[in-house]
């Protein structure tokens, strides 16, 4: 008995992993998400993002001050160097975009309170150059302005340190100081359970109807119990949905800690672990509503027009999940996450967003547990009936005579 | 002759799709070692009852026994199957499938290997063992599928159909085949509208019209018991002066320019007949042979006959 199963298990899921389908939406998507979500930063972020290198023909003997002086400076687009060729040199290779550019400082440095310094370049980009040179106008003029005073008879760390304009810092209020990991990674795996859940479970559906429309059904329940048949199935997909989840999540985490910088600490034993029974009961309750509606269907067209309402439902919280980071704690939004279609969606996400307490969870996942058995006796009972039911769909009253018997 | 041991044995089954009653109280007995027909036309209730015994479904009345057991799903293991839809799974290999389906019926993944890649041998597929089944002809999957019912040997097969859809050669492979299993010992069951085949290979034969059993029993007997024989004559005169002479001793007369076949009640010998021809006709051949089968079906089922 349970024998069987592992083989149908077994055999779906080789021969599903190396199925196109299965490729497609396992690689394909993390790409998606890689292009739609980094792709727009990248490119918003090329021009201005540039660095650019500075040369300083230093004639006023400041070029080590000034440096000093920069090194201070956060969020700065260009470094400086000093000048070792001659200007004309400079020149040469500045037109020909060998050197982004350089500048020339002059005794006497007083003249800069009147002149403004020139930045020779020959780059198509200006925004970065004028960048630049609004964070070396107001270095350089603290330099000049201390220069001259210094010339006067006043100690010149004092002055530096008493011009130094004063700064801003933005500084984000938030309600808590929880990780970017804890809030957003169930709102990511929650997607990827819906996602994964849905892709495994149309691939049931779709092997079965397959499966239906060929008659090799016969031959497997010549062989087999429907239950080991169905069950193996589950398993199956549930394994390659888990593997899918598993490259998703490795993409997902070096991604966001590689390339994009965001630590993900904060995710303890018991979030890995109510995560995973979210994924397993999500996924459960979605495949045995597939294999229901393949097991009830003529063919994909007839089970694809039944399908779309399965599609949409438990991605429906997705769509209001502005709605639930601004009021995690609303009635409706505690409701909602009682109703097992909803559930895994539902509570991944409020734990993300709010915070949820131990019970919620607990209860929830009992409620989603119980709703799973009866759906999937309810699921193999139809299974066994339509599996062999060829050329027709399934009524509803047919499900439910079946479903009683 | 000793009697053997029902190796399957159906008692009153019955099923009922909707309002219509698609099996009506068959029942029949399979010994072992036999080569057991079940007849029919299309729709006659053929797969329904090799479905019941298989235990895809379950009957509304009635019970299947295998081995004097009624039948649970463990003897699904000892069965093999070759359903009359022809289906698998199209994007997998040969002998991986071969390998999982013999897995299903118990057989270890190796020897489910070894014994398929022997008989993919037998049947000429060796060197499409690494092909996926979408790529193989028709019959190529047909062979495959054989294969599968077969590969564990089990001690009795149900085959439903096998012969269709396949060119001449190879029907003779199949009949070659099937006859080399049941040499073995393999008791076999098989099931076909196709008289002919069923009549050069069963020595027992259960047929069925619209869910009932119109005829069973060991086909020698059965044609015994038709009463008739019939004779297949060529001539050179009036054919309508046999019929004079013969009357009601002859039925089911077709001649026509020099040839005809016709039955002769029992008891009215070929010689009695050559005796009586009227004159004018010249009999250049004559053969008088127990009925084939089809005819034996045609007026079982047409009632006109008391077999």
């Amino acid at each position: 008995m349970g024998k069987d199963t592992l083989k149908v298990a077994r055999w779906e899921f080789l021969q599903n992993v190396r199925s196109k389908m299965f490729l497609i939406l396992t690689i394909a998507i993390p790409i998606l998400i890689v292009v739609v979500g980094f792709v727009p930063n990248f490119l918003a972020g090329w021009g201005e993002g540039q660095h650019l290198t500075l040369y300083v023909v230093d004639r006023a003997g400041v070029y080590s001050q000034l440096n000093k002086t920069l090194e201070g400076v956060e969020g700065k687009n260009f470094s400086l160097e000093k000048a070792s060729i001659p200007v004309e040199q400079l020149k040469e290779r500045a037109l020909g975009k060998e050197i982004d550019g350089y500048f020339i400082l002059e005794e006497p440095l007083k003249q800069y309170q009147s002149t403004p310094i020139r930045i020779f370049s020959n780059l198509d980009d200006n925004e970065g150059l004028i960048a630049a040179g609004k964070t070396l106008s107001r270095v350089t003029g603290q330099l000049v302005a201390s220069r001259v005073l210094a010339g006067e008879g006043y100690n010149p760390d004092e002055i530096f340190s008493l011009t130094r304009g004063v700064q801003f810092t933005p500084v984000k209020l938030e309600t808590d100081d929880r990780s970017f990991g804890e809030v957003f990674l169930p709102f990511g795996v929650a997607i990827m359970i819906v996602m994964s859940s849905m892709f495994s479970g149309s691939m049931v559906m779709t092997g079965i109807v397959q499966e239906k429309k060929n008659r090799i059904v016969e031959i497997v329940l010549s062989s087999i119990s429907p239950l080991d048949m169905m069950a193996g199935k589950l398993i199956g997909f549930a394994l390659l949905g888990m593997l899918q989840i598993g490259l998703w999540g490795v993409v997902g985490a070096i991604s966001l800690t590689q390339i994009a910088g965001v630590p993900l600490g904060g995710v303890g034993f018991f979030q890995i672990l109510y995560y995973f029974l979210y994924f397993v009961l999500g996924y459960l309750m979605i495949a045995a509503l597939y294999a229901l509606l393949g097991a009830s269907s003529r063919d994909l067209q007839s089970s694809g027009q039944s399908r779309g309402i399965f599609v949409i439902l438990p991605l429906f919280p997705i769509y209001f999940s502005a709605a639930i980071i601004n009021n995690p704690e609303a009635l409706w939004v505690k409701l909602v996450s009682y109703i097992p279609i909803f559930t895994p969606t539902m509570m991944l996400m409020r734990s993300g967003f709010g915070g949820v307490p131990v019970w919620e969870i607990l209860v929830s996942l009992l409620v989603l547990a119980v709703f799973v058995y009866f759906t999937l006796r309810l699921a193999t009972k139809v299974f066994r009936v339509g599996m062999l039911m060829y050329g027709k769909d399934m009524s509803l009253g047919e499900i439910l005579h079946w479903a009683k018997s | 002759m000793v009697k053997q041991m029902a190796i399957l044995e159906t008692e009153g089954i019955e099923k009922t799709f909707g309002s219509k009653k698609v099996v009506d109280g068959v029942s029949f007995q399979v010994s072992e070692g036999a080569l057991f027909g079940l007849l029919g036309p299309n729709g006659a209730g053929k797969t329904t009852t090799i479905r019941m015994i298989m235990g895809i479904i379950e009957p509304d009345k009635g019970s299947v026994y295998f081995r004097g057991e009624k039948r649970g799903d463990g003897a699904k293991k000892d069965i093999g199957y070759l359903p009359e839809e022809r289906g698998l799974y199209d994007e997998a290999k040969v002998l991986d499938v071969l390998e999982y389906l013999g897995s299903l019926k118990g057989m270890s993944r190796s020897s489910a290997r070894k014994d398929a890649m022997d008989w993919l041998d037998r049947m000429d597929l060796s060197e499409h063992r690494d092909v996926k089944i979408k790529e193989l002809s028709k019959g190529m999957a047909q062979k495959v599928q054989f294969i599968a019912s077969i590969l564990h040997s089990p001690e009795l097969a149900i085959l439903d159909e096998p012969f269709a859809g396949l060119d001449p050669v190879n029907q003779e492979l199949f009949k070659s085949v099937v006859l080399e299993l049941k040499e073995d010992g393999m008791t076999i069951l098989l099931s076909s509208h196709r008289m002919n085949m069923v009549e050069e290979l069963c020595d027992k034969i259960f047929m069925v019209h619209e869910g009932r059993e119109v005829l069973s029993g060991e086909l020698p007997l059965i044609k015994e018991g038709f009463g008739k024989d019939l004779v297949n004559l060529r001539y050179s005169g009036d054919p309508s002066t046999l019929r004079d002479v013969f009357g009601e001793r002859i039925s089911e007369v077709e001649l026509n320019h020099g040839s005809g076949s016709f039955y002769i009640e029992k008891g009215f010998s070929p010689d009695q007949f050559i005796r009586e021809l009227p004159e004018g006709i010249e009999v250049t051949e004559l053969s008088v042979k127990k009925p084939p089968l089809h005819d034996i079906f045609v007026s079982t089922v047409r009632g006109d006959s008391n077999g």
